[in-house]
């Protein structure tokens, strides 16, 4: 009888730790304090004959996750101050089949791209991007501080995919959060619905390729996109 | 001393931990050999049934070879498996020792047996005779796989943290979903970015570490119109989970066309698609 109670408090003990470490691991998939930011409908849009409905989504990119946006909100409250990210949150949410209009103000520093790929807009409407209100349809390879790139979890629409990159801030290596932005617009068709992740190409973290510390943190340079 | 003397001398010496061993069931070989028959037959049918469920359907002989090589492996393997399992399970059953109810201690292990040189020999020929085949197999499957075939072309393959994309040398053509023509070997040159990522076009049956600084060659014959899937097979970073991405093989005609698309040039798709260089 001993030996089963033993053997039932071992089992229990192991089953406690693994769920201990499971719940660990999820908590580190950071969940912003200002929730999910809703496209805005702006009405309806004809694009190559079709009627979709238009939203509009703005996006920010910050040099310090510490710092505050325009608004005055902080960015990761007890995040890295040395850190980018996407502001103010990274859990976004688009109608599906819809025209998305997404401002994004740029004001962090960057460099070289590691793969020209990522330079060009990739998924946008016409294949363009416009940088200050100029239509271009690509940002040099050694000019870019981030991109927005936006595909769905295995198994929802696997053809969509949109990569977008955003030029260094007009402070090169002395951004500061809010000043010397870079307007990024660009339009594209969403997906069918279901949940979708965006993360950043361009390595601006630290180590390994730069795709570690920032990079490899949740809530900095990845997110959700919900496509409803 | 002789070698019976010694024998004789063992056997005496063994006799009272013998008295109170496992007793020795003289029917015991023969069952273990019924229980492995039995363990046989149902590992052949599992390999011959099993994978038909378990693989993702082929898009390319190198497929086909892959379940083949995995049936043949697990029915060379079903009689050496069945053995050491018919052996366990019978032991389990015969010699169980019921300590809790008789407040008896387990026995102690049996003397060791030596001086069969039949069964001695029987386990290093068959061991050989497996391992053999084994590499023989193998080693015909992996030259089949390397063969360089007339009308190839060239795929480079690029991972990155966590992103694939496929450019097609001499056309300017980058894309992030993998297109194909149909009826050609698919050359692929595989490379990283920055860590080491695994390229794994799962339906194509092959796979191959994609290095840093490093470019590796994997091939493939497309043989299927449709799409598959595209993978990591390295634990690569945090979004390891979500570097996937999906492949199409499509008609040459069709491949021309959307090379076309793509933007390359009319001579260079000649050069590239259709001409196999």
């Amino acid at each position: 009888m001993k030996k089963f109670v033993w053997a039932v408090v071992t089992v229990l003990v192991g089953a406690v730790l693994i769920a201990a470490i499971g719940l660990g691991f999820h908590d580190q998939q950071y969940s912003s304090p200002y929730g999910t930011e809703v496209a805005k409908s702006v009405g309806m849009i004809t694009v190559n004959g079709k009627q979709y409905q238009h939203v509009v989504l703005n996006l920010v990119t910050e040099p310090s996750a510490q710092g505050t946006t325009s608004n005055g909100q902080i960015i990761h409250p007890g995040g890295n101050p040395s850190w980018p990210a996407y502001a103010v949150t990274n859990e976004y949410q688009i109608p599906a089949n819809a025209v998305v209009t997404v401002k994004w103000s740029q004001y962090d520093s960057g460099g070289v791209v590691n793969n020209p790929y990522f330079a060009k807009p990739r998924g946008t409407i016409g294949g363009i991007e416009r940088v200050n209100g100029k239509p271009v349809t690509g940002v040099a390879a050694d000019n870019i501080a981030h991109t927005f790139t936006l595909r769905g979890e295995p198994g929802v629409d696997p053809r969509f995919f949109l990569s977008v990159p955003g030029p260094i801030s007009k402070l090169g290596d002395n951004a500061e959060n809010n000043k010397g932005g870079q307007l990024v617009q660009f339009s594209f068709i969403s997906g069918k619905p279901g949940l979708y992740v965006w993360n950043c190409e361009f390595p601006c973290g630290l180590s390994v390729g730069g795709f570690g510390a920032v990079m490899s943190s949740y809530g900095y340079m990845s997110g959700h996109m919900h496509v409803v | 001393m002789s070698y019976e003397e010694k024998r004789d001398e063992i056997a005496e010496e063994v006799k009272p931990i013998v008295a109170h061993t496992m007793p020795f069931h003289k029917k015991a070989p023969a069952k273990v050999v019924y229980i492995t028959i039995v363990f046989t037959i149902i590992g052949v049918l599992l390999a011959l049934f099993l994978p038909t469920h378990m693989f993702p359907f082929s898009m390319s002989p190198e497929m086909h070879d892959a379940v083949l090589t995995f049936v043949v492996f697990t029915i060379a393997a079903a009689p050496v498996a069945a053995l050491v399992y018919a052996i366990a399970a019978y032991s389990l059953i015969a010699w169980r020792k019921k300590g809790a109810n008789n407040n008896e201690e387990p026995p102690e292990d049996g003397a060791p047996s030596h001086g069969s040189g039949l069964i001695t020999s029987l386990w290093i020929g068959t061991s050989v005779v497996l391992v053999l085949f084994l590499l023989v197999w193998g080693m015909a499957e992996l030259s089949a796989e390397t063969a360089q075939q007339s009308n190839a072309i060239q795929v480079n393959v690029t991972g990155q943290q966590w992103m694939w994309t496929f450019s097609y040398p001499g056309t300017g053509v980058t894309t992030h979903n993998l297109i194909l023509p149909e009826g050609r070997q698919i050359d692929f040159n595989v490379t990283s970015m920055d860590v080491t990522h695994g390229f794994w076009p799962v339906e194509m049956g092959v796979q191959i570490d994609a290095n840093p600084n490093v470019i590796d060659h994997i091939a493939a014959t497309t043989n299927r119109l449709g799409s598959f899937d595209v993978r990591c097979s390295q634990i690569c970073g945090l979004y390891h989970a979500y570097m996937q991405t999906k492949g199409t093989v499509v008609t040459n005609a069709q491949f021309a066309t959307w090379l076309a698309s793509q933007g390359a040039s009319s001579s260079s798709i000649q050069s590239y698609a259709l001409s196999g260089k």
